[in-house]
């Protein structure tokens, strides 16, 4: 798996990109509360849409790269669209400006700056590293991932004679492995002071 | 010269086997480099671990004057720092800065004061300018720097070192031996490389199905070929 | 069935956010009742694992692939409050990462997968001699409750009918629920024998 799949923007020095956090946080969010609000006239999700293709320009992020992640949301929408929901148009532009100013804000904006403003607001420690752990060892687990399905091909692993027990077996593999190594980091961790745990 | 580890009749079993530690008796002066030597399964992660205070080991364990009890492992701890096998164990905060100033932070210092004890332990071990990078995009070999960055920052007294050299190439090995030189702390190092442990150690410990068979000058036990062959090493 | 961005109005937002806000300070108590190292540690693997098989595409037959949500799978074998933070924080690394569901939106998604997951993680996590089984239907249909919660906040939001919603996301998440039902099955069946 490709790490880093959105940070590999956020490091540019745009203005946009320069902002602190404590500004572009609540300016890029504001059009997307002003969105979930309830109004049907298309003329300001239009002009939040304008303004975001300027602003991913400002910001040097490829227009290619935007649209195929709001592309993504595409199978969700149709799902969506089966509740025939009023005012489709509006609804649509509302969508649309609002994922590409959540998209704007995250591509400019590096995890790390998204860690400490966590700090500074206040969120509780345990959550920070959960969210530091869990972005560390996310990497090593999808390579881990990788490589135990590769090892399934290489040893014969064919779709054709596809069993549930094979994947399974991949993953339970992977979790194990993974509760060994929490093993290991919880003595780093106490070697380190996390919690002054005594014996 | 100053004791600064007691070891008496240290012994740990892991729960429903016979494999572990008996009846460990040494000390270290210091400014002692001890190389710890023995096969897989020998006991030395054991042992650095039951010295620590991780494993609740029975016997005696004094490090620096502190007796190592079920209520003081904190004030061992301050006293040791502990570089694990694996380094991908050890690095758990995303960033540099984060994993190697973790010990600072936890102590509530400020993140200025931090930083800048981040950057100079960087220094030390041949990482400048590292602070910022992400733990997952290192190599094998900065992830091992990085892991000894953080196990000093905190000015140990001790450094105990697991496996260093292994995985490393043998630019790493010479950058290993160079990095712990220069820190120059009492130092106890076990593993399989027995050319790095006679390069830097002053005092070898050898260990067979988790009993020590020899602890001495390291000039005593390398003369000894016949203890060296009982543990694998022709 | 990760709810993206733009798609709930303010008043779900709202009540969402703040359902899922209290359900995390709730689980953090919990959890801080007998916090050690050790925990910590497995709870941040835990949660790397969850965002991770939740990513990654494993291999399933035809060419086809599959993602688990892994919720259930963590909270059976973790307990109910640790499975619901650590997917919870995974939410959120998805969100941000891969902008897999929105920010605003997380409290709905939290609730949907996090919440369905860890209460019946918790259920099978309750069993001894079938716990597999347990966990394999419980993960079914915990993909299904989230699925139908899923409409429910769309249909809070005035998207539509609630019927007809509950009823395309319940039969577009039918394949992943299955996948994730068996799969949850035979690896709690395997780490048993383990």
């Amino acid at each position: 798996m490709k790490h880093s799949p959105v940070d590999r923007f956020a490091y540019k020095k745009s203005l946009i990109h320069l902002l602190p956090l404590s500004i572009k946080g609540p300016l890029f969010f504001l059009p997307i509360i002003v969105n979930s609000l309830p109004f049907n006239f298309y003329f300001l999700p239009l002009c939040f849409i304008i303004l975001s293709l300027i602003l991913f320009k400002v910001a040097g992020i490829p227009l290619k790269f935007v649209l195929k992640r709001v592309l993504m949301v595409f199978p969700f929408l149709v799902l969506v669209l089966f509740m025939a929901p009023p005012h489709k148009l509006t609804f649509f532009l509302k969508i649309l400006s609002s994922l590409l100013f959540l998209l704007l804000f995250l591509t400019t904006t590096p995890f790390l700056s998204l860690m400490r403003g966590m700090e500074r607001i206040g969120i509780p420690r345990l959550f920070i590293l959960l969210t530091a752990f869990g972005y560390r060892y996310f990497f090593l687990l999808t390579d881990e991932a990788e490589r135990a399905v590769r090892a399934w091909r290489i040893k014969g692993g064919d779709l054709k004679k596809f069993r549930f027990a094979d994947v399974s077996r991949m993953v339970l593999s992977i979790f194990l492995r993974s509760m060994k190594r929490a093993e290991r980091i919880g003595n780093v961790m106490r070697m380190r002071g996390l919690y002054e745990e005594n014996n | 010269m100053k004791k600064i580890i007691e070891v008496d009749s240290l012994s740990y079993f892991y729960p429903g086997t016979e494999k572990g530690i008996e009846d460990i008796k040494f000390d270290v002066e210091e400014g002692d480099v001890v190389g710890i030597i023995g096969a897989n399964g020998s006991g030395k992660t054991t042992l650095l671990f039951s010295v620590c205070g991780l494993l609740k080991a029975r016997g005696k364990v004094v490090i620096d004057g502190i007796p190592l009890s079920a209520r003081n492992f904190n004030g061992v701890r301050e006293k040791i720092g502990f570089v694990f096998q694996d380094p991908d164990d050890q690095l758990f905060m995303p960033v540099v800065f984060q994993d190697v100033g973790f010990t600072l932070f936890q102590k509530g210092l400020p993140e200025d004061f931090v930083l800048e004890r981040v950057r100079e332990v960087l220094k030390m071990v041949g990482l400048e300018g590292f602070e910022e990078r992400e733990s997952h995009k290192l190599s094998y070999g900065e992830k091992k720097k990085v892991c000894i960055a953080g196990a000093i920052i905190h000015e140990p007294k001790i450094l105990i070192l697991d496996e260093p050299t292994a995985w490393l190439d043998p630019r790493g090995r010479r950058e290993l031996l160079e990095i712990i030189k220069g820190i120059g702390k009492t130092t106890i190092i076990a593993g399989h490389d027995l050319e790095f442990i006679d390069k830097i150690s002053n005092k070898i410990m050898v260990l067979e199905n988790g009993r020590m068979i020899a602890f001495s000058h390291k000039e005593e036990i390398l003369k000894n070929p016949s203890i060296l062959k009982r543990v694998g090493f022709e | 069935m990760h709810i993206p961005e733009g798609f709930l109005d303010i008043k779900t937002l709202v009540v969402t956010d703040g359902i899922a806000g209290v359900l995390l300070v709730l689980s953090a108590k919990k959890v801080e009742r007998d916090i050690s190292s050790e925990s910590v540690a497995k709870m941040g693997i835990a949660t790397s694992f969850v965002f991770a098989v939740n990513m990654f595409a494993f291999p399933v037959a035809g060419g086809t692939s599959a993602h688990l949500t892994g919720v259930v799978l963590i909270s059976a074998i973790l307990g109910g409050w640790h499975g619901f933070i650590c997917s919870s924080v995974a939410l959120f690394l998805q969100a941000v990462l891969f902008q897999h569901g929105g920010i605003l939106s997380l409290g709905a998604n939290i609730i949907n997968i996090s919440g369905w997951g860890a209460l019946l993680g918790s259920i099978a996590r309750r069993f001894r001699k079938f716990k597999p089984l347990a966990g394999g239907i419980l993960s079914f249909l915990a993909v299904i409750l989230g699925s139908i919660t899923c409409a429910g906040e769309l249909y809070l939001s005035k998207r539509g009918s609630f019927l007809r919603g509950a009823t395309a996301m319940a039969v577009g998440n039918l394949f992943p629920a299955v996948i994730d039902g068996i799969i949850t099955f035979f690896v709690l069946k395997f780490l048993k024998k383990d």
